[in-house]
């Protein structure tokens, strides 16, 4: 079994974008929690990195909306963004479509998925990566599930994606990191830009660390609109991969609103187990 | 046998609707894909910015969407219903501060009234 490291991370543009207008200390203890998780995955060596994306029209359009997508490339592009916008410079990362074509083949046993050999990574995936693979040297995989555009995938099928990613993972020799990244409770990218709703936030949490699949699936998304934007659409990054954890409990290694980053910025990890041999038993 | 889908329905063009919170939807449809092309793709936004007529004319545009496109009027794209996603890389693609793009939002919706379709006006939906 080869899944060596399973988090969750934020990705908002203003993470990079409009880093110097947050408050510095906050947004200092923030960075530390991100260089920790790189730390961490680089500690288990992993071949790839597996990103759990939830992106922002990049690629994907409601001419042709795959409910979950991820990518056999053998590389991406990014960031689509103005590069000064985002701070973050137009690269091109490596992909693995050989491991990429074993996993999505494993996977379609239990969910329909669609696959994508071109690929252009947005802030929702370069975000993490600035973080995490700052050398853009780890071949990275991503996985698209559609929370811009609705009607989305219900999330116990973000579970079933999820649950079906870890067991793709565990049957590959190669060692995987598989990082999600999404927003719990925000408004981005509208007037409300910057409204966090916090309570909702840290219960959301609550039942992401304590892997509560029921509690997790019961949000419905006319509730999730009401009290966490559109943007708490997103949450389906994070039940795949508290659904990739098989049962194993989270731990939040950072939690704050940071309104000018437009979300409640969060690093957190399930605990999978395999700290020394770096394999999951 | 070519069938356009109009024909198949028994409906003629959609302008024929003009005014249904059907064409609405339809239009946003096409203001939205004009805009996810422009934002991902650098040959569209050569065209963007050194033959814009030309581009308008392949996407299905009423004349006020045109208008806004042509006026790089952002509010009033946000009040159409253009989903904040795509219209944030818009914004970043036209140099706006992030200020500017938010206070041009709510302008737009002091100008023109409501979001108009799309998530932001959305009431009931999405349900799960």
């Amino acid at each position: 079994m080869s899944t060596v490291f399973l988090g969750a991370c934020s990705h908002g543009p203003g993470i990079t974008g409009r880093a110097a207008r947050a408050d510095p200390a906050l947004r200092e203890e923030f960075y530390r929690s991100f260089a920790r998780m790189r730390e961490a995955i680089e500690e288990k060596r992993p071949d790839a990195l597996v990103v759990i994306a939830a992106e922002h029209f990049a690629n994907f359009f409601m001419n042709n909306m795959p409910a979950f997508a991820m990518g056999m490339a053998e590389y991406y592009e990014g960031p689509i963004e103005d590069e000064t916008w985002l701070a973050i410079r137009r690269t091109r990362i490596p992909g693995n479509p050989g491991l990429s074509r074993r996993l999505i083949s494993s996977m379609l046993h239990h969910v329909d998925l669609a696959y994508a050999e071109e690929w252009k990574f947005d802030h929702g995936i370069m975000v993490p990566l600035n973080f995490l693979t700052p050398r853009y040297d780890l071949p990275v995989i991503p996985v698209n599930i559609n929370c811009q555009g609705p009607p989305l995938a219900p999330l116990g099928r973000a579970w079933a994606l999820g649950a079906a990613l870890r067991d793709a993972c565990d049957a590959v020799p190669e060692r995987i990191a598989i990082v999600a990244t999404g927003g719990i409770s925000h408004w981005p990218a509208t007037p409300d830009s910057g409204k966090i709703n916090e309570p909702w936030d840290r219960e959301f949490l609550r039942r992401w660390s304590a892997n509560d699949r029921d509690a997790l699936v019961s949000y419905t998304d006319e509730e999730t609109y009401r009290e966490a934007g559109q943007g708490g659409f997103e949450i389906r990054t994070f039940v795949a991969a508290a659904a990739a954890a098989k049962g194993a409990p989270g731990e939040i290694w950072f939690y704050a609103p940071i309104p000018i980053f437009a979300v409640g910025c969060t690093i957190a990890v399930m605990q999978i187990g395999g700290a020394d041999t770096g394999r999951v038993d | 046998m070519h069938v356009r889908v109009g024909d198949r329905y028994g409906r003629g063009h959609r302008r024929d609707y003009a005014g249904s919170v059907y064409n609405r939807a339809v239009s946003l449809y096409y203001v939205q894909k004009f805009l996810y092309q422009l934002n991902r793709d650098p040959a569209v936004q050569r065209r963007f910015h050194d033959g814009l007529e030309g581009l308008l004319a392949e996407y299905d545009l009423t004349g006020e969407e045109r208008a806004a496109i042509r006026s790089r009027d952002v509010g009033l794209l946000y009040v159409f219903g253009v989903n904040g996603q795509i219209l944030m890389h818009y914004a970043a693609l036209l140099g706006l501060e992030w200020n500017e793009y938010l206070e041009a939002m709510r302008e737009g919706v002091r100008r023109h009234g409501p979001v108009r379709a799309g998530l932001y006006a959305m009431t009931t939906e999405p349900r799960a």
